[in-house]
């Protein structure tokens, strides 16, 4: 058991028996080695089931909200800020809300390991993360990559991985992967294309799209009760998942997340069909940086961005006339 | 949007050959001309007035907007503008009083904040920047508001001539049966 | 019925025998989902090792979204454009390489959509799914997620196809299982050849070893008498609080099958659609007062296992999971139902 997985567990226990906490969100195991699921931990009994490796990917802020509380929630570096979020928006009381910080060194794709079709992950056996290294024992022999080659696509660009917002933080600060990815050069691509060619790329990725809506749901920060894109009076976008409608949903649940999304990719993690769902919102997140300096989840007392104006913001209107 | 006369067509078969700017009628398209469609966003107490001026001073402007009035530009969520787009609408405009002469002391405020993140986005999904507008139309700016709408229609016009309007697919119009998704 | 054997370097003509007739639909080349394909064989050699589809075979006949009608206003109210949906489709098609558990699905899906088990008569699954031959393929390895060995409803020795399909090496196993089958192996003539005991054992022998691997030893024709006792258990809370009341589980689930009926409509004209829905949603069960019998996630839940587990077994006598993973593997989550299973189980 790694040092993380027991000071989790520590102040899991502490989050219970000492700071009033009625439930602690964290992970444990599934069925099989690599396999992580939530775990919600209501009695010192439950902790001793908390682990933590390099498959939990999961953003566990999306269970905030709804979770009983005072609640006690472990996030990576991606999950505090879109805490940062909920609490700017006042979705949860800063004081209602423990949060265990856990400095992220990235998490793997499993389909980078192993196709997501392939047979291999039955002999795996175990996964296990060595300094800078994933060790996967299948078939009775340990297989050794070097982390940066089968990390998340997300984590590549990752700018913030130790969770700024914590109550405790259960290890030492990281830096951010050495990994020059750059994070715009999808954006730079699809905006070479002529707008036709453009409208085609979109309709041809969300032509698979099904409308399961785990992209939605898996979000922290899409938390509607009633979202408007199942209203059936009036109705806004089509139930059938039909290509232009598939992608008026997203456009739609992109633009609603426009100064909040943090980039978690949960989104695209979450997507049956792999259909690359952060190349949308990229564009929004680019152009707030650009023309506003701002990056969603930073600060949890800031009033949220597109809910404010400033005189300055005429520089960058793109009114005709003004 | 509910409570909205927009009489929009989901045309196919139901025109007339086009007299006017083109010689092929194009499917879906504006009713007897076949031209571009142009959506106007306008508030009601600057944009909205300067259009009825334009309407009272007989200035000419081209008949293929449809308007539709909002209280404010602020109350335009650009999901609107997507949803207006998904439709087959050609062009939207949205117009609202100029900053600081808002009705409503700060709506267009946030509208300009908002449209400025929103407007590259809208390119990046491949709608051609000629396609959406932003324009600040005050109540006494009829002639610019005729200006606008004879702009943002030869624009269109411009666009549609060169192919670079997409074709409106209002899926099973499109005249086959069976799903509508694809598979894989 | 008879069991037969081809060696792979015939396979090939008897697809495009196959092919004059039908079009045949097979495994895409990334795995996620039929599609018609021109050359049966290659497909065939190519689904291979992958395991099912990503999407389930069941969208050909219950498609994830599909139009039922049109219709127009005129000044005497609304007319119907056309009505036609039990046209058949244009093609005559034929599935190979479906995996043991999905050809069990159909079997399970066409009972539901069949007046003789208390279900409709649906004229758009009857018109997509009648005389469509199902030749199925034994994986040879299971995926991560499988559980088809505790599966009752599938026979990985003799899968519910009209012929079972078995990679023996250098030929396959093929046992026509219905009069289409016997039909279908026809059409290949003197490439088939009469199996023998040898045969016979090697199939046995595959089909043991598949079953060996995805056997958990779940018990789920018990858990319909089990579950009777469990409604009112608190259990389904604890169970459900990670699930995110997606679509995942049940849109790509073989045996699944709720639709939901809307209507569009643009000016004057429009269309009425169904498209997949699942019991997952939140508002699957809303009313137009507000109210909503299973708002809360643990109804959903106990809806979704209780309905595959215990409802439909009492109606068919047929168990309503095949166990074919894709809910274990996809579940953005984890939530995995052989888990749910066992704390039920013991519950």
């Amino acid at each position: 058991m790694s040092d993380l997985e027991q000071r989790i567990r520590d102040e899991a226990m502490r989050a219970l028996t000492e700071r009033g906490a009625v439930c602690v969100i964290g992970f444990r195991q599934g069925r099989r080695p690599w396999r992580v699921t939530p775990h919600f931990a209501t009695t010192p009994g439950q902790v001793d089931q908390l682990i933590w490796n390099a498959a939990c990917a999961g953003n566990l802020a999306t269970y905030v909200i709804a979770a009983p509380k005072p609640v006690a929630v472990v996030l990576k570096g991606c999950d505090a800020r879109a805490l940062a979020v909920l609490l700017q928006e006042h979705q949860v009381e800063r004081d209602q809300v423990q949060i265990i910080g856990v400095p992220c060194a990235g998490m793997i794709d499993l389909a980078a390991l192993a196709p997501a079709n392939s047979a291999t992950w039955k002999r795996v056996a175990g996964l296990d993360d060595a300094a800078g290294e994933v060790v996967v024992t299948a078939g009775g022999k340990e297989h050794r990559a070097p982390r940066e080659r089968v990390l998340l696509a997300r984590c590549r660009t990752c700018a913030h991985p130790t969770p700024a917002l914590h109550d405790v933080l259960v290890g030492e600060a990281v830096a951010a992967p050495a990994v020059e990815d750059d994070r715009y050069a999808r954006v730079a691509e699809i905006e070479a294309m002529d707008p036709l060619a453009r409208r085609q790329y979109w309709l041809d990725q969300f032509a698979r799209c099904i409308r399961c809506n785990a992209c939605r749901n898996i979000c922290p920060l899409c938390y509607c009760r009633e979202c408007v894109c199942d209203l059936r009076e009036p109705r806004f976008v089509a139930r059938e998942p039909n290509a232009e409608d598939n992608l008026l949903f997203q456009c739609v649940r992109a633009w609603h997340a426009a100064g909040r999304c943090v980039d978690c990719g949960e989104c695209e993690r979450a997507c049956p069909m792999a259909i690359p769902l952060r190349e949308l919102g990229r564009k929004l997140e680019q152009e707030l940086r650009d023309l506003f300096g701002y990056q969603a989840g930073m600060d949890p007392a800031a009033p949220p961005f597109l809910a404010q104006f400033a005189a300055a913001d005429e520089e960058k209107s793109v009114a005709g006339h003004e | 949007m509910p409570g909205v006369e927009e009489k929009v067509e989901a045309g196919q078969g139901a025109q007339t050959p086009a007299e006017g700017t083109l010689t092929q009628p194009l499917p879906g398209r504006e009713r007897g001309t076949g031209g571009p469609r142009l959506l106007a966003f306008l508030c009601n107490w600057c944009s909205y007035a300067g259009a009825d001026l334009a309407g009272g001073g007989r200035l000419q402007y081209p008949p293929n907007v449809r308007i539709l009035r909002v209280p404010c530009s602020a109350r335009v969520d650009p999901a609107f503008v997507l949803r207006a787009f998904r439709l087959g609408m050609d062009g939207v405009l949205v117009a609202g009083c100029h900053p600081g002469d808002c009705h409503y002391s700060e709506g267009n405020f946030y509208t300009r904040r908002r449209l400025a993140i929103f407007t590259p986005f809208l390119n990046y999904l491949g709608v051609h920047p000629k396609r959406f507008r932003l324009e600040w139309i005050s109540a006494s700016e009829g002639r610019r508001f005729a200006q606008v709408i004879r702009e943002m229609v030869a624009d269109l016009e411009e666009l549609q001539r060169q192919g670079e309007l997409p074709e409106r697919n209002l899926s099973p119009f499109q005249g086959e049966d069976g799903p509508i998704c694809r598979a894989g | 019925m008879t069991d037969y054997v081809i060696s792979k370097d015939k396979a090939p003509q008897w697809l495009e025998r196959l092919a004059d007739k039908y079009a045949v639909y097979a495994p895409d080349a990334d795995g996620i989902a039929f599609a018609p394909t021109a050359d049966g064989a290659a497909a065939l050699a190519a689904a291979g090792n992958a395991g099912n589809t990503r999407r389930p075979p069941k969208e050909l006949f219950l498609p994830a979204s599909q139009v039922l009608l049109r219709f127009h206003q005129t000044e005497q109210g609304v007319e119907l454009d056309d009505a036609a949906p039990e046209s058949p489709p244009a093609e005559r098609r034929l599935l190979v390489g479906v995996r043991p558990c999905d050809a069990a699905a159909l079997t399970l899906l066409d009972m539901v959509f069949s007046p003789a088990y208390g279900g409709y008569d649906d004229p758009c699954y009857r018109s997509a799914r009648a005389e469509v031959p199902i030749i199925s393929l034994l994986c040879a390895e299971p995926l991560e997620g499988c559980f088809c060995g505790d599966a009752p409803a599938v026979d990985l020795a003799s899968p519910a196809a009209d012929v079972a399909l078995t990679d023996l090496g250098d030929r396959y196993f093929a046992q026509a299982k219905s009069e289409t089958g016997q039909e279908l192996i026809a059409m290949g003539g003197d490439l088939f050849a009469l199996a023998t005991d040898a045969d016979r054992a090697a199939r046995d022998a595959a089909a043991a070893a598949l079953r060996e691997r995805t056997t958990e030893g779940l018990p789920l024709a018990e858990m319909r008498e089990k579950l009777r006792g469990l409604h009112e258990s608190p259990r389904w809370r604890e169970l459900s609080q990670k699930c995110l009341r997606c679509g995942v589980c049940s849109f790509l689930c073989p045996t699944c099958h709720c639709f939901d009926l809307q209507d569009e409509a643009f000016g004057a004209r429009g269309y009425r659609y169904r498209c997949w829905d699942t019991c997952q949603f939140t508002d699957f069960t809303l009313m137009t007062s507000g109210e909503n019998p299973r708002r809360d996630p643990a109804e959903r839940l106990k809806q979704r296992i209780c309905h595959k587990l215990e409802y439909l077994p009492d109606r068919t006598q047929a168990v309503y999971c095949v166990g074919c993973g894709r809910c274990v593997r996809l579940c953005p989550v984890g939530m995995d139902i052989r888990e749910t299973i066992e704390e039920l189980a013991g519950a």
